[in-house]
């Protein structure tokens, strides 16, 4: 087993990656209150012809 | 834990192309769930795709953005890149190793017995280029006379949309065949080249060209679920450093922009050096160190 | 390593039967072409089965579609072209918004009539794979040709087939 002092150091808890994932969360919402989704669900339901290199 | 990795990827790989009628419809998928972003690189134009490619939507709302303002609508791609930070912040570039279905045919592909190769260590930044200039700049600003851009990297480069989208319609809808032209041929000379170079290197669209992997891999130091070095264990034996399928060499560089989380490396590491963390918090099993093992012989 | 097989069968299996709704029904070529009720960006209503005795070029599009842009100035150049009185062209603006496809048709000198589907109805109908899509419907309201993708519709092969249909 470790020792309890070494083990407090390694286990320390991140915060940054918390923060991250709230910024992007947030970013996102602000995508949805924009009306975002619906746009990109429009042009996910059709083949993009000049994505897949055809036209 | 390779098996268990295998499964996930599989799983992935269904989850995000589940739609199954295409034979019958000869279309794609158009359902509600194309509002959730793909993880990996998954063409949305593949007939069976259940979700959105987040780099194909993303170049959209960046082409269309001057015409969307001029019409009061701020569709500018924040829904598309908090998604994206999301998934980049939780797991960043481990989506690569377990959930991106292009990976996973680039790993089968590797199975080939063939001459293996390395690659050469500088063209990993070739896809943060491509992430700049064929996902954000090009589309932005490379507009036609109506202020539309297009987007650059699905259009000409995307191997994933060829093999997944491209032939698939091909087959369900003939007439489409009447459009082939140059554009769709430099498209297949890519998809051939990378597939051809995934037989002889591991993961080289991973490592030189992927955009998706260049976004996700700004994220190395800051996400949630990573790699982590016990440096009193480690004894630089570099046993992480053949095994490892992106050519990292995780005893020097713990956080490395290439590292996919594939665990590859603590399952060689006989020191248990490296461990899988979550926020700071050690999760995969602790065997029990074995040095006797470390040097007779190799696996 | 059976028994990933195995749940990797039983997940394909039940994708598939997921999978397995209804299969729509959609327009055939050579079937009489399924009708349509629209409104177009002026306001003015549109019926299919009014249109008979009339040639119809059905046009489905949406305004960020690259392909679609490139193949409007010649469908326009069709549009003024040829007779108005035997020969109609609509087109279908695919789940997208009419606001757009009015500034961009004004910035492209197009006239031709947009019709407004916002949820894709009708696309669905005609089986759309993708944008553009065209479909050709002769007098008699019956489905005569099909074509997926961008053309250039000036040349003179579109034109001579879209004569045959008018002069029938």
């Amino acid at each position: 087993m470790t020792p309890k002092k070494k083990k407090s150091r390694t286990q320390k808890i991140r915060i940054a990656p918390f923060v991250a994932i709230f910024i992007f969360l947030v970013c996102g919402a602000i995508g949805i209150s924009l009306g975002e989704p619906s746009r990109v669900l429009e042009q996910a339901r059709q083949v993009c012809l000049s994505c897949i290199g055809i036209g | 834990m390779d098996l268990v990795r295998k499964w996930v990827q599989a799983l992935f790989f269904l989850v995000t192309n589940g739609y199954w009628n295409f034979p019958l419809t000869r279309g794609i998928y158009q359902g509600p769930l194309k509002v959730i972003c793909s993880p990996g690189l998954n063409c949305y134009s593949c007939p069976a795709a259940t979700s959105y490619c987040p780099l194909g939507a993303l170049q959209q709302l960046l082409g269309g953005i001057r015409l969307a303002i001029e019409n009061g609508q701020f569709y500018v791609g924040f829904y598309v890149i908090g998604a994206m930070g999301a998934i980049g912040s939780f797991v960043g570039r481990m989506v690569c190793g377990w959930a991106c279905p292009f990976g996973l045919f680039q790993e089968l592909l590797h199975k080939i017995p063939s001459p293996k190769f390395g690659i050469w260590r500088p063209l990993r930044y070739m896809k943060y280029l491509i992430l700049l200039f064929m996902v954000i700049l090009l589309p932005l600003f490379a507009v036609d006379a109506f202020g539309l851009g297009s987007p650059w990297f699905c259009k000409y480069l995307c191997p994933a949309g060829t093999l997944e989208a491209g032939f698939p319609m091909l087959i369900l809808q003939p007439s489409l065949r009447a459009n082939l032209g140059l554009l769709f041929y430099n498209k297949v000379f890519f998809l051939v080249f990378f597939l051809a170079w995934a037989v002889l290197a591991s993961r080289p669209f991973c490592r030189t060209a992927c955009p998706l992997g260049a976004f996700y891999a700004l994220f190395s130091k800051i996400k949630l679920v990573k790699l982590r070095l016990d440096p009193e264990k480690c004894t630089h034996c570099k046993a992480c450093h053949s095994v490892c399928p992106m050519g990292v060499h995780f005893n020097e560089s713990p956080e490395d922009m290439e590292c996919i989380s594939c665990l590859a490396c603590s399952k060689a590491c006989n020191f248990n050096a490296i461990t899988l963390e979550i926020g700071g918090v050690a999760v995969t099993n602790q065997r029990p160190c074995r040095p006797e093992k470390a040097f007779p012989q190799h696996q | 390593m059976r028994t990933t097989s195995l749940f990797i069968l039983v997940c394909c299996i039940s994708f598939f039967i997921a999978s397995c709704g209804e299969i729509p029904t959609v327009a055939e070529v050579g079937k009489p072409a399924p009708d349509f009720t629209l409104v177009d960006t002026k306001g003015k209503t549109w019926t299919l089965s009014q249109l008979k005795g009339q040639v119809v070029f059905v046009n489905f599009w949406a305004t960020w579609c690259p392909p679609c842009r490139e193949e409007m100035p010649s469908m326009q150049r069709v549009h003024t072209y040829l007779p108005k009185d035997t020969f109609k062209m609509l087109s279908i603006l695919n789940n997208d918004n009419p606001a757009l496809a009015d500034d961009f048709c004004k910035k492209l000198g197009v006239t031709i009539p947009i019709l407004n589907d916002p949820n894709g109805i009708i696309g669905k109908a005609y089986g759309l794979t993708g944008v553009p899509e065209t479909f050709i419907i002769d007098k008699q309201g019956i489905l005569r040709e099909k074509f997926i993708g961008p053309a250039q519709w000036d040349a003179p092969g579109y034109i001579q087939m879209l004569m045959n249909y008018i002069n029938k």
